[in-house]
């Protein structure tokens, strides 16, 4: 069989199955009817709170964002177009958009390579160990690391001075120039964050049959060919789960950013999440700052959905 | 008949589940009523957001409810703007509390605009003549004449400064002049005891309180009036003077968190600091004793002029729904008695507002005599002067100042804000 033979069967959903056996939703059976309905009280509970903790105050700043402050009443699109026009937000937007193309790189990327090489490594499980270990470290606890690390009078200087490949007197400003700054905390955040990566494509990786990857080796694929063609198609589904949680992860990152530059130098490391927050609570604006949440919303919804969409669109 | 038994089942674990959400949402709003405890012991509900004081704000209460029969409850917060958003959403509610710590100056303006809190004239006047209040502070906690406030207590901005490095560089007076302070500056920075500043955090603005202040107070009041504009050519000066400071190395990297200062100055790192007397502890809790550290008053740049002392005062305000309304302003005027600012003062290692209490710690009892001795001027904190949208958008400004000293950018922005700011708040002082 060809490689490309191989990657058509692999890739392949066999629907047709299904249809026959007849186990496509339809008319409910009189065993499901009653599962379901025992089923209410649980899903509803779970509803009930996610509802009343996240929908309703979510609807909430919809609203909030139509109103100007100090109760000035409704305003329209005011806040929309003053958060537009503001140089600080518009470098915010241009933030949040590095750091989700940063983290389709960094975490997704290494995380995929550090899976696949120490899968079939001889002390693999105690490398992903370490690589994962970050993790259960609080966001917080990290970027305080980072720091000691990155500031510039931190470790990292100190190491390059001390290599000779800086001149000790001026050191390099990692936290204070844009867009080095931004590029240092996504870099740094990523250390922790690949670590789930890892984790979940190794689950990924096990559910690929043996089979498949032997026959390529048989057929005298190479290891590079053999991941591009075998490996790596038949990872689409935990590539969709990955992305998803990667991107909505770091669209809504904050204690990184607010611990290792507090969005500055003047506001210039700001994601949408810190200008939202620094918007309402310290600027006491929350018309402004609902609207900065709303369009927050939107981007990371429509990251997600138009990443997914494609994913669980070619496997029904 | 086994399906039968199993959706039983499923319906007891249906209903178990159902009974013990009910149970804990029950526990969860019982609890934090309103202070009136189960032993009968009467409270006013005090909110803060200083939960290392507790202790203090309850030792207090009870040597106030010798007087007016009501303790101290107190219920805090840990993060200051979550503080802020709880109060402004708690006051026109039943569950407003009966005394909340706030700010003075704009920001307990902003407050008071919003007409949700008591009038405390009367209870300031009575603590005024029984002398337990400095009076020169009521500017700094009244509204269109109304006070709406009575101090919390009453810290004062000094340059705290390593004794040891001051010794290395051959210094061995603290400056009485700018001339002398700015030599200090420099021979600590050459010797790599820099001066504490950076630009994470609120502190941005501490450079330029002190140089404008020394500069002159008036200029400084005017600022705060909007009486004096950001282009004017002193305010320059006086930034020129900081870039100078930037520019030479002779203050920390702009990444420094002022947090870590006292640590630096035990270390061995920093040669001054220019904070609160309530930082006063921060230096004990890095190690230091007072043959460690030391302060002096911000030497004026015009000789002959009174030494600047820049005062940060917080407040106790009571809503105006506040459940105990009566017990709380009573309270008030017993707060500022020495019987309690003198355990309270102790206890929070600061000044108090009422001129007749001691010091105990040698440093704070330097800068007491310091004071006697100089008789200085006082200013009130930048961040209380100006209003609150205002103060939180220079100080990013003067957080890129400090990292790129560009005086022009920086006081067109500044000049920029201001105007927008001061129009706003001219219209509608509210934060609510």
């Amino acid at each position: 069989m060809k490689v490309s033979e191989i990657e058509r069967l692999t890739t392949e959903r066999p629907t047709t199955a299904n249809r026959r056996s007849g186990l496509r939703s339809g008319t409910p059976v009189g065993h499901e009817k009653r599962a379901r309905r025992a089923a209410i009280p649980f899903v509803g509970a779970a509803l009930a709170v996610v509802g009343i903790v996240l929908l309703a105050p979510f609807v909430y700043t919809i609203y909030r964002s139509a109103l100007g402050n100090g109760g000035s009443g409704f305003v329209g699109l005011d806040n929309y177009v003053t958060m537009f026009r503001d140089p600080a937000l518009q470098r915010s937007m241009i933030n949040t958009l590095m750091w989700a193309v940063g983290s389709l790189i960094l975490p997704v990327g290494f995380g995929l390579t550090i899976a696949v090489m120490t899968s079939a490594m001889k002390l693999g499980a105690a490398a992903r160990a370490l690589v994962v270990l970050p993790y259960a470290l609080a966001g917080t606890v990290v970027a305080i690391v980072g720091n000691v690390l990155l500031s510039t009078a931190g470790s990292l200087n100190q190491a390059l001075a001390f290599l000779g490949l800086t001149d000790p007197e001026s050191p390099i400003q990692w936290l204070l120039q844009w867009p080095m700054n931004v590029v240092s905390v996504i870099v740094f955040a990523a250390w922790q964050t690949t670590g789930v990566n890892v984790v979940l494509y190794m689950v990924g990786l096990q559910t690929i049959p043996r089979e498949t990857v032997e026959a390529a080796a048989l057929d005298g694929a190479d290891g590079w060919r053999r991941f591009r063609f075998v490996t790596f198609p038949q990872l689409k589904a935990t590539t969709a789960v990955v992305i998803g949680l990667t991107i909505t992860n770091a669209l809504r990152a904050f204690d990184m950013i607010w611990v290792l530059t507090s969005g500055g130098p003047n506001r210039g490391s700001e994601t949408l999440a810190l200008s939202m927050y620094r918007q309402s609570f310290l600027m006491l604006d929350p018309a402004v700052g609902s609207a900065i949440a709303v369009v927050l919303t939107i981007i990371v919804v429509a990251c997600s959905w138009l990443y997914l969409r494609r994913q669980i669109g070619q496997e029904s | 008949m086994a399906r039968h038994s199993v959706i039983s089942g499923r319906k007891l674990l249906a209903g178990a589940a159902a009974v013990l959400v009910v149970a804990g949402a029950l526990t969860g709003c019982s609890g934090g009523g309103g202070g009136e405890g189960g032993s009968g012991a009467k409270n006013l509900v005090m909110y803060n957001d200083n939960p290392q004081w507790t202790k203090g704000f309850e030792a207090a209460g009870e040597t106030i409810r010798k007087e007016v029969g009501y303790g101290i409850k107190a219920q805090s917060l840990p993060t200051t703007e979550n503080y802020t958003q709880t109060v402004l959403a708690a006051l026109p509610t039943k569950k407003s509390g009966d005394l909340i710590k706030w700010w003075s100056g704009k920001m307990l303006e902003g407050l008071a605009a919003t007409g949700q809190l008591a009038d405390l004239t009367a209870e300031w006047e009575q603590a005024v003549k029984a002398g337990n209040l400095n009076d020169a502070l009521r500017p700094y906690f009244s509204l269109d004449g109304k006070v709406y406030a009575l101090p919390l207590s009453q810290s004062s901005w000094v340059t705290y400064y390593n004794k040891s490095a001051l010794k290395k560089v051959g210094i061995t007076e603290t400056p009485k002049t700018w001339a002398e302070y700015e030599t200090v500056i420099e021979k600590l920075g050459k010797a790599g005891y820099p001066m504490c500043t950076g630009q994470t955090g609120w502190e941005t603005f501490v450079p330029f309180q002190q140089i404008i202040s020394a500069k002159s107070t008036t200029l400084y009041t005017d600022l705060t009036e909007n009486k004096a504009s950001f282009t004017d050519p002193k305010i320059r000066e006086g930034m020129e003077t900081w870039k100078r400071w930037i520019d030479n190395g002779w203050v920390t990297p702009p990444d420094t968190k002022s947090a870590d200062c006292p640590a630096m100055m035990a270390a061995g790192k920093l040669g001054l600091m220019n904070t609160a007397t309530w930082a006063n502890g921060f230096f004990k809790t890095a190690g230091m004793t007072d043959a460690d550290y030391g302060a002096f008053l911000t030497p004026p740049m015009a000789d002959g002029d009174p030494a600047i002392v820049v005062a940060d005062t917080a407040g106790i305000a009571v809503p105006k729904n506040a459940p105990n309304l009566d017990a709380a302003k009573k309270a008030l005027v017993t707060w500022m008695t020495t019987g309690v600012q003198q355990p309270w003062s102790e206890f929070v290692g600061d000044f108090s507002a009422n001129p007749k209490v001691t010091v105990k710690d040698p440093v704070l009892d330097s800068i007491l005599s310091q004071v006697k001795k100089q008789q200085p001027a006082y200013v009130n904190r930048y961040y209380e002067s100006f209003p609150p949208k205002f103060v939180q958008s220079s100080i990013a400004t003067f957080g890129g100042f400090i990292v790129k000293p560009d005086i022009d950018a920086t006081l067109t922005e500044l000049d920029r804000q201001a105007k927008q700011e001061w129009a706003a708040w001219e219209k509608n002082p509210s934060i609510g």
